[in-house]
C-alpha cells in the first residue's frame, strides 16, 4: 500500500508546523528587514534629494551674494571715481581761484607800488622844477619886471568885466574888513596909489587899502577883499603847471 | 527494495509508527528552521553588512515572493508562507536526495498527497478568507449550475494529480538511480542524479506555482467581476 493515512496526517502535521515555524523565522524576519533596507534607502535618497535641493539653493544664493557683491564693488569703484573727479574739479577751481586772488594781489601790490613810486617821482620833479623855477624868477626879478608885474595887474583891474565888478562892490560893500594887496615885492608908492585909484574906481569907493609883502606869491600881485580875490602871479602859473604834470606825467611814465 | 519510505519503519507502537517519511520530513524540517534561525540572527539592513547566508535566504525569498506576485497578480505577503514553504520544502528534500541513503519524504505518495490536501483545504481557506463563503461557493455554480459536479470533480482530481506527479517524478527518480547503479555503477548514475536534481527543482517549482494557480482562481475571480463593476460604472 503506497498510502498510508497515518503518515499522511502526520506529514500535514508536519508541514502545517513547517509553515509556522519558518514564517517566523524565515518570511517575516527576512522580509522586514528588507522592509527596513528600503525604507532605509528611501530615506537616503530623499535625505539626498533634500541635501541636494539645500546644496542648489546655498549655491543660488552665493551667486546672488557673489552678484550683489561684484555690483557693490562696482558702484563702490565708481562712486569713488566720481567722488575723485568731482575733488579734483573742486581742487582745481580753488586752485585756479587762489591763483587768481594771488594774481589780484600781486597786481594789486604792484600797481600800488607803481602808483606810490610815480607819486614819489612826480612830487619830486615837481618840486625840483617849482625849486628851480622859483629860483630863476626871483634870480631874474628886477624892478623893471616889478613894474611890467604892476603893470599887468592894474590892466587886469581896469579890464575887468562888468559884471565881475559889479559883483566885487557888492561884497566889498557889505563886508567890513579892509581890502588887502599883498604882493611879492615892495609895491613902489607910485604903483600903490595907482592901484588904489583903479580899484577904487572900479569897486572899493573909499574903503581902505593895505599893503603887504609875501614871497611866496612868486613875482606876483594879488587883491583879497570879503571872500574874493584878484591875483596875477607867477605861483599861479606854477600851481597850474603842477595840476597838468600831476595828471599827465603818470600816465606818460606807465606806458 | 522498498519503493516508498513508509515502509521502512523504524519504531511502532500499535496504530502510531515512525517511518523513515516522517524521519526524513523531520530532518528536512530541522535543517531548513535551524538554518533559519541561524540566519535570521545576524540579520541586517545595512546594505554593507549583509551575510552571505543572509543574501542566498533573501534571494529566494524574493524569487518565491516575485512568482507568486507574478502568478496571482495580487498581494503576496499572504500567501508567502504557504507557497514558499511548499518549495523550499520539496526543493530541498528533492535537492537532499543526491545524498546516497537520504530518502527524499517526496518520494513517499504519503507526503505528496498530504501536501495535495494541505493545498486542497488552502485552497477554499484562502478564497472564504477573500471571499466569503458565498462568493466562494457560487464558483462551483460557474458558469452555471449543471457545472456543479464537474467543478467538484476538477477539485477532487487536481490534488490528486498533484500528489501523483509529484511522487511519480521523484520516486522514478530515485529508483532510478537504484536500478542504474545494479545495471552500470560508474559515471552514468552520476549523470541521472545530476538530472534528477534538475527535475527534482523543477518539480517543487511546479508544485508551488500550481497551488499558486489554484489559490489565485479562488482568490480573483470577485476581484474580476469587482473591477468589471467598477470599469462599467465609468462607461456609464
Amino acid at each position: 500500500m503506497l498510502i498510508d493515512w497515518f503518515t499522511i496526517i502526520a506529514q500535514i502535521f508536519n508541514f502545517i508546523v513547517l509553515v509556522l515555524l519558518l514564517r517566523k523565522f524565515l518570511y517575516r524576519p527576512i522580509l522586514k528587514v528588507m522592509q527596513d533596507r528600503e525604507d532605509r534607502i528611501r530615506n537616503q535618497l530623499t535625505e539626498a534629494e533634500e541635501k541636494q535641493q539645500k546644496a542648489k539653493e546655498q549655491i543660488s544664493l552665493y551667486q546672488q551674494k557673489n552678484q550683489n557683491w561684484e555690483q557693490e564693488h562696482q558702484d563702490l569703484l565708481l562712486e569713488a571715481k566720481h567722488e575723485i573727479e568731482n575733488n579734483r574739479k573742486k581742487m582745481m577751481v580753488k586752485v585756479r581761484q587762489e591763483i587768481d586772488e594771488h594774481q589780484t594781489h600781486w597786481q594789486q601790490a604792484v600797481d600800488r607800488e607803481k602808483k606810490e613810486f610815480l607819486d614819489s617821482l612826480r612830487k619830486k620833479i615837481s618840486q625840483q622844477t617849482f625849486t628851480a623855477v622859483r629860483r630863476v624868477l626871483n634870480e631874474l626879478a628886477d624892478v623893471e619886471l616889478e613894474a611890467h608885474i604892476s603893470k599887468v595887474f592894474i590892466d587886469r583891474l581896469q579890464n575887468m568885466e562888468q559884471e565881475q565888478v559889479d559883483e566885487y562892490r557888492a561884497a566889498i560893500e557889505k563886508s567890513e574888513g579892509p581890502v588887502l594887496v599883498r604882493s611879492a615885492f615892495d609895491l613902489p608908492q607910485q604903483t600903490r596909489e595907482e592901484i588904489e585909484a583903479v580899484a577904487g574906481k572900479q569897486f572899493l569907493n573909499s574903503k581902505a587899502v593895505n599893503f603887504e609883502v609875501d614871497p611866496d606869491l612868486v613875482c606876483g600881485i594879488e587883491l583879497r577883499a570879503a571872500g574874493y580875490k584878484l591875483v596875477w602871479s607867477l605861483s599861479e602859473y606854477l600851481e597850474r603847471l603842477e595840476d597838468l604834470f600831476e595828471e599827465d606825467l603818470p600816465e606818460r611814465i606807465s606806458e | 527494495m522498498e519503493i516508498s519510505p513508509d515502509g521502512i519503519i523504524y519504531w511502532q507502537s500499535g496504530w502510531f509508527k515512525i517511518n523513515a517519511t516522517i524521519v526524513y520530513t523531520w530532518v528536512v524540517m530541522a535543517l531548513l528552521v535551524l538554518f533559519s534561525v541561524y540566519v535570521s540572527r545576524k540579520l541586517t539592513s545595512d546594505p554593507k553588512k549583509i551575510t552571505r547566508a543572509q543574501n542566498i535566504l533573501e534571494i529566494v525569498v524574493i524569487n518565491v515572493r516575485n512568482q507568486i506576485r507574478e502568478v496571482s497578480q495580487q498581494n503576496p505577503d499572504r500567501f508567502m508562507a504557504f507557497i514558499g514553504t511548499l518549495f523550499i520544502f520539496i526543493a530541498v528534500s528533492n535537492l537532499l536526495g543526491v545524498i546516497p541513503g537520504f530518502r527524499p519524504p517526496t518520494g513517499s505518495l504519503s507526503t505528496t498527497t498530504a501536501l495535495a490536501i494541505s493545498v486542497f483545504i488552502a485552497v477554499p481557506f484562502f478564497g472564504i478568507a477573500s471571499r466569503g463563503l458565498g462568493g466562494y461557493l457560487k464558483q462551483y455554480l460557474q458558469p452555471s449550475a449543471i457545472m456543479l459536479p464537474f467543478n467538484i470533480i476538477g477539485d477532487f482530481s487536481r490534488t490528486l494529480a498533484l500528489a501523483v506527479r509529484l511522487f511519480g517524478n521523484v520516486m522514478s527518480g530515485t529508483m532510478l538511480v537504484a536500478i542504474l547503479l545494479a545495471i552500470i555503477p560508474f559515471v552514468f548514475p552520476i549523470i541521472m542524479q545530476a538530472f534528477g536534481m534538475l527535475t527534482g527543482f523543477i518539480q517543487a517549482y511546479i508544485f508551488a506555482v500550481l497551488a499558486m494557480v489554484y489559490i489565485a482562481s479562488a482568490t480573483t475571480i470577485q476581484e474580476k467581476k469587482l473591477n468589471q463593476a467598477v470599469e462599467k460604472e465609468d462607461e456609464e
